[in-house]
C-alpha cells in the first residue's frame, strides 16, 4: 500500500468508526464501499478487513458506553444468541432465496422503520422504582442533561424474534444486524435510543467474531490492510460516543431515521443491480 | 443493589478496554516494524504464526494484534459469564454459554 492509499484507508475507517459507533451499526456497510469503490481495494480483502473493523468499532465504542452505564448488558446477552443463530440460518437460506427481492423487502422494512422513528415520539415506559436499575429494566444517567432515566424492557419475545430476523438478514444480505436491532429495541421494547444504539454496539462485536475467525484461519484477512482499518476505526469509535454524549436522544433518533433511509436506498439500488457490494 | 450492576459494567468495560489497548499496541508495533523493513504482505497461515513470531516477522506481529482484537469480544462474554455465575444469575450464565456455543457452531459449519 502506498502512503496516499494508507491515509485514505485510515480516514475512511475513522469515518466509518464514528458513524458506526454513534448509531450502533458496526460500520461494515460504510467500510466495504469506501474501500472498494473509493480506494479500489479488492472486494475479497475488503470483506476481511471490514469484519475486523466491525469488531474494532464494537470493542472501542462499547468499552466507552459500558463505562458510561449506557449498555444494557443483560438485554444484550439475551439477544446475542438469537442474532448469531439467525446469521447462521441466513447464510444457508441465502442459497435458496432471490437476493434482489429480499433486498427490496428489507429496504421497505427499513423505510417504514425510518418513517416511524422520525414521526412518532419515543414511547419509553419509565420504571417506577429506583431499585429496578439492576435487572433487565435498567437506568442510565444522560450525560448531556445530567438526568437519571429509568426504563422498562417490554416485548422481550418479540425483541428476540427481531434479533433472530436481524441476524438472518445479515447472513443473507451481508448487512449488519444493528440496523434492525436498534429500531426493534427502541420502538418495540421501549429501550431509550441512546441505550439501544449503545447496546447494539456492544452486541455487534460478538456477532462478527464467528465470521472473523473463519476468515482469519483460512488466511482471508490481509494483516496490513485489516490492522490499518482497525486503527482508523478505533480512532473513530472513540470519537462517536463523545458526540453521542452531547446529542439529545430525540435528535439521535431522527439522525438514525435518516441513516435508515440512506441504507434502504443503497439496498434498493443494489437490488436493481445499479451498484454492487454495499 | 445498584452496586452489583456497576460491578458488571466495570469488569466488562475493563476487558473491552484492555483488549483494545493490547491489540492496538501490538498492531502499531508490527506496523512500525513493517514500515521500517517492508516485506511480503500476504496473510500467514495460523499454524505458522508462532514460528513467524519467533523470527520477528512484522506481518506476524500485526496478525497477532488482529488475533487479540478478535479474541476480545469472546473474552468479554466469558467475563460476563463469570460475574453472572458469582451473582447466581443463572439465566444469564446460560445466555453467555449459549453465545459461545453458537459461535463454535458457526465456526464448525
Amino acid at each position: 500500500m502506498d502512503l496516499l492509499i494508507t491515509a485514505g484507508v485510515l480516514l475512511a475507517s475513522a469515518l466509518a468508526g464514528i458513524l458506526g459507533s454513534m448509531f450502533g451499526l458496526g460500520g461494515g456497510i460504510l467500510i466495504i464501499p469506501l474501500l472498494t469503490l473509493g480506494l479500489g481495494i479488492d472486494m475479497k480483502d475488503a470483506i476481511g478487513a471490514s469484519l475486523i473493523g466491525v469488531i474494532a468499532s464494537s470493542t472501542g465504542a462499547a468499552g466507552r458506553y459500558v463505562g458510561e452505564g449506557l449498555v444494557n448488558i443483560r438485554l444484550g446477552m439475551l439477544m446475542e444468541p438469537a442474532t448469531t443463530l439467525g446469521s447462521i440460518a441466513g447464510a444457508f437460506l441465502a442459497i435458496y432465496l432471490n437476493q434482489s427481492i429480499l433486498a427490496l423487502v428489507f429496504a421497505a422494512v427499513l423505510l417504514y422503520s425510518a418513517f416511524y422513528m422520525y414521526k412518532r415520539p419515543e414511547l419509553t415506559v419509565h420504571a417506577r422504582r429506583e431499585d429496578l436499575c439492576q435487572y433487565l429494566d435498567s437506568c442510565y444517567v444522560d450525560r448531556r442533561t445530567g438526568e437519571k432515566i429509568e426504563y422498562k424492557v417490554h416485548n422481550l419475545r418479540r425483541g428476540l424474534l427481531a434479533s433472530f430476523a436481524a441476524g438472518n438478514m445479515s447472513g443473507m444480505l451481508g448487512v449488519g444486524g444493528g440496523i434492525v436491532k436498534v429500531p426493534a429495541m427502541n420502538v418495540w421494547m421501549g429501550v431509550p435510543m441512546k441505550v439501544a444504539t449503545a447496546t447494539s454496539n456492544f452486541m455487534i462485536g460478538v456477532t462478527a467474531v464467528a465470521g472473523a475467525i473463519v476468515l482469519y484461519v483460512n488466511g482471508l484477512v490481509s494483516p496490513v490492510l485489516a490492522a490499518t482499518v482497525a486503527l482508523g476505526v478505533f480512532a473513530g469509535a472513540n470519537i462517536g460516543p463523545r458526540l453521542v454524549r452531547r446529542t439529545a436522544g430525540r435528535t439521535l433518533r431522527q439522525y438514525f431515521a435518516l441513516v435508515l433511509v440512506a441504507i434502504s436506498a443503497l439496498m434498493a439500488l443494489e437490488a436493481f443491480g445499479i451498484m454492487g457490494g454495499a | 443493589m445498584e452496586d452489583v450492576d456497576r460491578r458488571l459494567d466495570r469488569y466488562i468495560s475493563l476487558v473491552l478496554r484492555a483488549g483494545m489497548l493490547l491489540s492496538v499496541m501490538v498492531m502499531v508495533a508490527g506496523l512500525v516494524l513493517f514500515i521500517l523493513s517492508p516485506g511480503p504482505v500476504e496473510s500467514i497461515p495460523i499454524e505458522h504464526l508462532p514460528g513467524e513470531l519467533m523470527s520477528g516477522s512484522p506481518v506476524a506481529i500485526i496478525a497477532l494484534g488482529i488475533l487479540l482484537l478478535i479474541i476480545t469480544p469472546l473474552a468479554r462474554v466469558i467475563a460476563a459469564a463469570v460475574v453472572f455465575a458469582v451473582d447466581r444469575e443463572y439465566l444469564f450464565v446460560a445466555a453467555s454459554l449459549a453465545v459461545l456455543a453458537v459461535i463454535a457452531l458457526a465456526i464448525a459449519v
